[in-house]
C-alpha cells in the first residue's frame, strides 16, 4: 500500500466508480485477511483494544488531563496559550474558561439563554483574542472578550439565516465557519472565509456524492500553506486557500481518518482527531502531497487514551483534546 | 497453498458479506444520511467501522453505540436526537429525545446503554414490560441490553426509520419464529417515508387537513389551523402492487417484539385473542393473516392472567378520528395513491415517545388501583393522564375542540405561538 494520497477527481461515471470500488473492497479484505493472518496469526485483536498501525508511538507524550467537563465537543487555546476554552456538549451547555494550567476561570455563555435553549459545539480565539463560539440552537456566532464579556454575534455579511457548526481562524485572522444543514427546503453544507467585520471574502461547497463534495461540514483547520481542511461524515477534504478542492484523505490503510472530530495545525504538521477510531492522526502537510505522519492514542479511559475525541487545538508547545466521552481534555506535549 | 485457500475462503466470505449487507440494505428514507444508500464504497462503511480488523463484531472499533450515533446525532446531523430536535428548526422529532425534549429534561426514556442518567452512564439492562413469551403473565417481560441498535439497523432496513425485523431482534424475541417472521413482514413493509418532525402547528404548509366527523365540516388548513399530525405506522409503497400489508400495524408489531403482551392474537368476532385456532393460518408470507393476529392492547393479558377487555384497541382504525393533537397512524388496505391515507388510527405511538418524554408523573396520593410505574411518565407525550384527556376531552371542553390543557409544562399546542408538539 502507498502512503500516498490519490488525489481522487471530480464526479465520475457512477458504473465504473462501483466496478473500481468492488475490485478495491475484494482488495482490501483480501489484504485484510493476509494481513490477519500473518502478523496476528489469525487471531482478531480484541474489540475495545484496538491497534493502530503505523502509529508511532513516541509522536507525542501524554501529560495530564483537565476534567471534569460535560462532554466536551471543541477547544481551542488563546494565541499566548495561557486560556483554554471548551465547548459542552452537555451539562451546562457553557464554554468554560481555564487556565491551560488547569484551574477553572469562568463559564460563558450568551446573555439570555439556559442550557435548553443554547448549544455550543464550536470555538476558536481570533489574533486579536476575541473569542469566537458557534451555537447550533442560537444558530450564531457569538464573540466574546478574551475574560468571557459577551460582546455580539458575528454574522457574513448579506446572510440573514444560516446554521454555522464548526469555526477556525487562521494566521491572518480571516474566520472559517462551517455551515450544515438539510432542511427539505434549504440545504446548505459550505464553507465560509469571513473578515472579522463579516464581510464574506469566500464560500464555498455544497451537498453531492463527488469527492469534493461535502455532507455535515463540522470541523476545520488552515495549513501552513494556506489550504483549507474541511473534515465531514465522509472523512477530510482538503482545498486550496480559493476554496478550489485539491484532494481527500484515504479513509482506509495507513493515515485512515473515518470520522473526523477536529483538526488543529502545528508548524507543517496537521493533527486530526479520528473520533471513531479513538486517536488523533497526524499529517505532513508540507508539501503539495500530503503524508500521514504518525499518531497516537487508543481506546480507554486512562492516560494517554481517548472515547470520542472531537475538537482539538494547539498552542506552541502543548495538544488540547476533547475527550468527549471521558468528559476531559487530555493536554499532550509535541 | 493450503493457506492461500484458507485466505479465499475468508476473503470470499468477507466479500459475501459486505455484498449482502449492501444489496440488502435497501434506501429507507429520503433523508440520505449513511445508512441504507449505500454505495460500494468502503468510505461508506469508515464512518462507522474501523480499518484494520476482521470482518465480524470486531468491525466496530466503537466502544459503545451511543457514542458512536450520537457523534453525528447530537447536534451534526439533522435529527438530533439527544435534544430531541430538528437542527435548525428546533422542530421536536417524533421520537422525542434522550437527554432533552420540548425545552426540558427527560423524564423517561427507553434506557440505552451509556445514555447519562443522573451524570452517570447507563447498563442498558433492562426488561420490557409485557409477558415474556406473549401468552403468559403481562409482567416481566423480555430481557436485554437496549441500544440504538436493538431498534434500528444502522445499515438501514426497508422500514422508513430503519427499524429492525423482528428476526433481526433476535436476542430479545428469541422464540416463536412463525410468529416473528410475520412481525417482521410487518415492519419491514412500513416503508414509506414521513417527516421525523412534528408538524409546525404555525405554517399553512405543514398542515394536512383533518378529516371531518359526523356534523362537524371538515376545517381547511390556513394559518393557525390545528394540525393533526401523524407517524405513518407505514405504507406500503410499491406503486400498483396489491397490498396484502394492513400499514397501520407496523409500528405496533415492532413495539410488540419486545413489548410482547401486545402481541397478541385476534380474531373474528367471537374470538378472543387466545384462542384463536392456528387452523386459520393461510399459506405464503405472512403465515398467519392479518385479521388473524393483531399486534395490540386489546386483548392483552393483564398481570393476574386475564385479558383485560378495555385496553385501547391499537391497530384498528376509529373510523374518525377525535379532533386533538395527538397523532395517528395511517389506515388503508391499498394506501396507493398515498392520498388516499387516512390517519385514524390509534398506535403506541399515539400516545408515547419512541426515545424519551419531558412530561410529567404526579400520581394522586394513595391511588393503589392502577400500581403502574408511579411517577414514571412511562414515554408518554403528555403529563400524567395529559393523552386520555386529550381525546376523552372531559374537562369542559367541547368535544370538537383541543383539551384543556392541563399538563403545564408541555401544552397541547393548538395556539399557533406555542412550541410544536408532536
Ligand atoms: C456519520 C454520521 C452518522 C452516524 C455515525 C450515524 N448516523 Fe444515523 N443518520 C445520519 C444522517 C446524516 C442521517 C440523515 C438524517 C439526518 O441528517 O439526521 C441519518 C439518519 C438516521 C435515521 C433515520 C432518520 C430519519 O430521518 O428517518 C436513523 C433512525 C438513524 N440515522 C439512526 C442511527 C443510529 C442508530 C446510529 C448508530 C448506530 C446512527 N444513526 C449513526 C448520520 C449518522
Ligand atoms: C451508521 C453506522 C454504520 C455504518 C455506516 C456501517 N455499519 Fe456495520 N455495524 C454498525 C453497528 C452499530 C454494528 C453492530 C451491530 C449491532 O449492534 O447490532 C455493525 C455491525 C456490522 C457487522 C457485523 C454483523 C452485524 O450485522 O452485526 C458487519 C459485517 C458490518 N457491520 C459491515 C458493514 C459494512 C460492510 C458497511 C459498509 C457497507 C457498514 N457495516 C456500515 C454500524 C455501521
Ligand atoms: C425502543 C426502540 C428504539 C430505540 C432504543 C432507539 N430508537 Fe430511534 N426510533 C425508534 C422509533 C420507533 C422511531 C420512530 C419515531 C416516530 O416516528 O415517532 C425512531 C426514530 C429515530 C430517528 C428519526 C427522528 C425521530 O425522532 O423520528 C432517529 C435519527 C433515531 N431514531 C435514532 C436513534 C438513536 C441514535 C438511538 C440511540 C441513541 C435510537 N434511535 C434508539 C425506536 C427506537
Ligand atoms: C428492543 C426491545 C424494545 C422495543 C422494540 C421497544 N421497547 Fe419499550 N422498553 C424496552 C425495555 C428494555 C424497557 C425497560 C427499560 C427502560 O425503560 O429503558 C422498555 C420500557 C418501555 C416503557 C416504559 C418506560 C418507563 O420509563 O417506564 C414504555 C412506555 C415503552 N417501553 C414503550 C415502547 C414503545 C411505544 C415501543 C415501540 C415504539 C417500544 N417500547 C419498543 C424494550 C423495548
Ligand atoms: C391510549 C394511550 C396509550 C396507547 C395507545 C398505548 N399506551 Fe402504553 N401506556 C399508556 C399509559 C397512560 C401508560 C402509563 C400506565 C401507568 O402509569 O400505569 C402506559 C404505559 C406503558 C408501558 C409501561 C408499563 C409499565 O407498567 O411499566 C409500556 C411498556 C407501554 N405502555 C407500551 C405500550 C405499547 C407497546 C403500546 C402499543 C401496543 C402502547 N403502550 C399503547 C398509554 C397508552
Ligand atoms: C387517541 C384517542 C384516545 C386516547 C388518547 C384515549 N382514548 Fe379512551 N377511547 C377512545 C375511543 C375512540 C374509545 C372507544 C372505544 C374504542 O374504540 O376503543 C375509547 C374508550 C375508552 C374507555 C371505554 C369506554 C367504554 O364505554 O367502553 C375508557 C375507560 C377509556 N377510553 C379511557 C381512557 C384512558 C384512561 C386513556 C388514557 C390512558 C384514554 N382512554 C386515552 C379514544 C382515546
Amino acid at each position: 500500500m502507498t502512503l500516498v494520497l490519490q488525489p481522487e477527481g471530480g464526479r465520475r461515471d457512477r458504473r465504473r466508480n462501483l466496478m473500481v470500488a468492488l475490485i478495491l473492497l475484494v482488495v482490501f479484505l483480501f489484504a485484510l485477511a493476509v494481513f490477519l493472518l500473518l502478523i496476528q496469526g489469525g487471531k482478531a485483536p480484541r474489540a475495545g483494544l484496538p491497534r493502530v498501525l503505523g502509529d508511532d508511538a513516541g509522536k507525542a507524550r501524554f501529560d495530564r488531563a483537565v476534567s471534569p467537563v460535560s462532554r466536551p465537543i471543541a477547544v481551542a487555546v488563546s494565541p499566548d496559550g495561557r486560556r483554554m476554552y471548551v465547548a459542552e456538549s452537555a451539562g451546562a451547555y457553557a464554554v468554560q474558561v481555564f487556565e491551560t494550567k488547569g484551574s477553572p476561570i469562568a463559564a460563558m455563555s450568551p446573555p439570555h439563554t439556559t442550557e435548553t435553549t443554547r448549544q455550543p459545539m464550536g470555538v476558536a480565539v481570533g489574533t486579536d483574542g476575541t473569542v469566537y463560539v458557534t451555537d447550533r440552537r442560537l444558530r450564531q456566532i457569538m464573540m466574546f472578550e478574551a475574560d468571557g464579556t459577551y460582546r455580539d454575534v458575528l454574522r457574513p455579511a448579506g446572510i440573514d439565516s444560516w446554521a454555522p457548526l464548526a469555526i477556525t481562524v487562521d494566521r491572518d485572522g480571516l474566520i472559517y465557519v462551517a455551515e450544515a444543514l438539510d432542511l427539505p427546503e434549504l440545504q446548505r453544507h459550505r464553507i465560509y472565509v469571513l473578515q472579522p467585520d463579516g464581510v464574506v471574502v469566500r464560500q464555498f461547497g455544497q451537498k453531492g456524492d463527488a469527492s469534493s463534495d461535502l455532507m455535515f461540514p463540522s470541523s476545520l483547520a488552515v495549513d501552513g500553506l494556506g489550504r483549507i481542511w474541511v473534515g465531514d461524515m465522509t472523512g477530510v477534504k482538503v482545498f486550496g486557500p480559493d476554496g478550489v478542492f485539491k484532494f481527500r484523505l484515504r479513509t482506509e490503510g495507513e493515515g485512515a481518518v473515518a470520522l473526523p472530530g477536529g483538526m488543529a495545525v502545528r508548524n507543517n504538521e496537521v493533527y486530526i482527531s479520528d473520533s471513531i477510531n479513538h486517536r488523533v492522526v497526524i499529517y505532513d502537510a508540507s508539501q503539495d502531497a500530503v503524508v500521514p505522519a504518525g499518531g497516537f492514542g487508543t481506546l480507554g479511559d486512562g492516560k494517554g487514551q481517548f472515547r470520542y475525541p472531537a475538537g482539538i487545538a494547539i498552542s506552541d508547545s502543548r495538544i488540547y483534546i476533547a475527550d468527549r466521552e471521558n468528559g476531559r481534555i487530555d493536554i499532550w506535549t509535541p | 497453498m493450503k493457506r492461500f485457500k484458507l485466505l479465499g475462503v475468508i476473503a470470499l466470505g468477507a466479500v459475501i458479506v459486505g455484498a449482502g449487507l449492501v444489496t440488502w440494505a435497501t434506501p429507507a428514507q429520503a433523508n440520505g444520511g449513511p445508512h441504507g444508500n449505500f454505495t460500494l464504497t468502503t468510505s461508506s462503511c469508515a464512518g462507522c467501522h474501523r480499518a484494520h480488523t476482521a470482518i465480524g463484531p470486531d468491525l466496530l472499533k466503537s466502544e459503545t453505540v451511543y457514542g458512536l450515533c450520537t457523534t453525528c446525532h447530537a447536534g451534526v446531523a439533522q435529527t438530533d436526537v439527544v435534544h430531541g430536535q430538528q437542527v435548525g428548526t428546533g422542530k421536536t422529532l417524533n421520537g422525542g429525545g434522550f437527554e432533552q425534549v420540548r425545552g426540558g429534561a427527560v423524564s423517561s426514556s427507553h434506557t440505552v446503554e451509556d445514555l447519562p442518567v443522573n451524570g452517570t452512564p447507563a447498563t442498558g439492562a433492562g426488561t420490557a414490560w409485557g409477558s415474556q413469551d406473549g401468552v403468559g403473565d403481562g409482567g416481566v417481560g423480555v430481557q436485554g441490553t437496549l441500544e440504538c441498535t436493538s431498534c434500528h439497523n444502522p445499515h438501514g432496513s426497508t422500514n422508513y426509520r430503519i427499524l429492525r425485523d423482528a428476526s433481526t431482534t433476535a436476542k430479545w424475541v428469541p422464540n416463536d419464529p412463525d410468529l416473528l417472521s410475520w412481525v417482521s413482514y410487518q415492519v419491514l413493509a412500513t416503508r414509506d417515508d414521513a417527516p421525523n418532525y412534528a408538524f409546525d402547528v404555525t405554517t399553512q404548509a405543514d398542515c394536512p387537513v383533518i378529516p371531518s366527523t359526523g356534523t362537524t365540516p371538515t376545517p381547511t388548513p390556513g394559518p393557525g389551523t390545528k394540525c393533526m399530525s401523524r407517524f405513518t405506522s407505514g405504507v406500503q409503497s410499491v406503486t400498483g402492487q396489491p397490498s396484502i400489508i394492513d400499514p397501520l400495524k407496523g409500528m405496533n408489531a415492532f413495539c410488540a417484539t419486545c413489548h410482547k403482551s401486545y402481541l397478541t392474537m385476534s380474531g373474528g368476532p367471537g374470538f378472543n385473542s387466545l384462542n384463536t385456532p392456528e387452523a386459520t393460518v393461510g399459506p405464503g408470507t405472512p403465515t398467519r393473516i392479518p385479521s388473524v393476529i393483531y399486534p395490540g392492547t386489546q386483548d392483552a393479558l393483564d398481570g393476574h392472567g386475564e385479558v383485560a377487555r378495555y385496553r385501547h384497541s391499537v391497530g384498528r382504525t376509529k373510523g374518525s378520528p377525535p379532533k386533538q393533537p395527538l397523532r395517528f397512524a395511517a389506515r388503508g388496505n391499498d394506501p396507493n395513491p398515498p392520498g388516499t391515507l387516512q390517519y385514524d388510527a390509534m398506535g403506541c405511538l399515539t400516545c408515547h415517545f419512541a426515545h424519551g418524554t419531558n412530561a410529567a408523573a404526579t400520581p394522586a396520593a394513595g391511588d393503589t388501583i392502577m400500581p403502574g410505574p408511579a411517577a414514571d411518565s412511562a414515554l408518554l407525550f403528555y403529563d400524567n393522564r395529559g393523552v386520555c384527556i386529550s381525546c376523552h376531552q372531559t374537562v369542559g371542553v367541547p368535544a370538537t375542540v383541543t383539551p384543556a390543557p392541563t399538563n403545564t409544562s408541555v401544552p397541547p399546542t393548538n395556539t399557533p405561538t406555542a412550541t410544536p408538539v408532536p
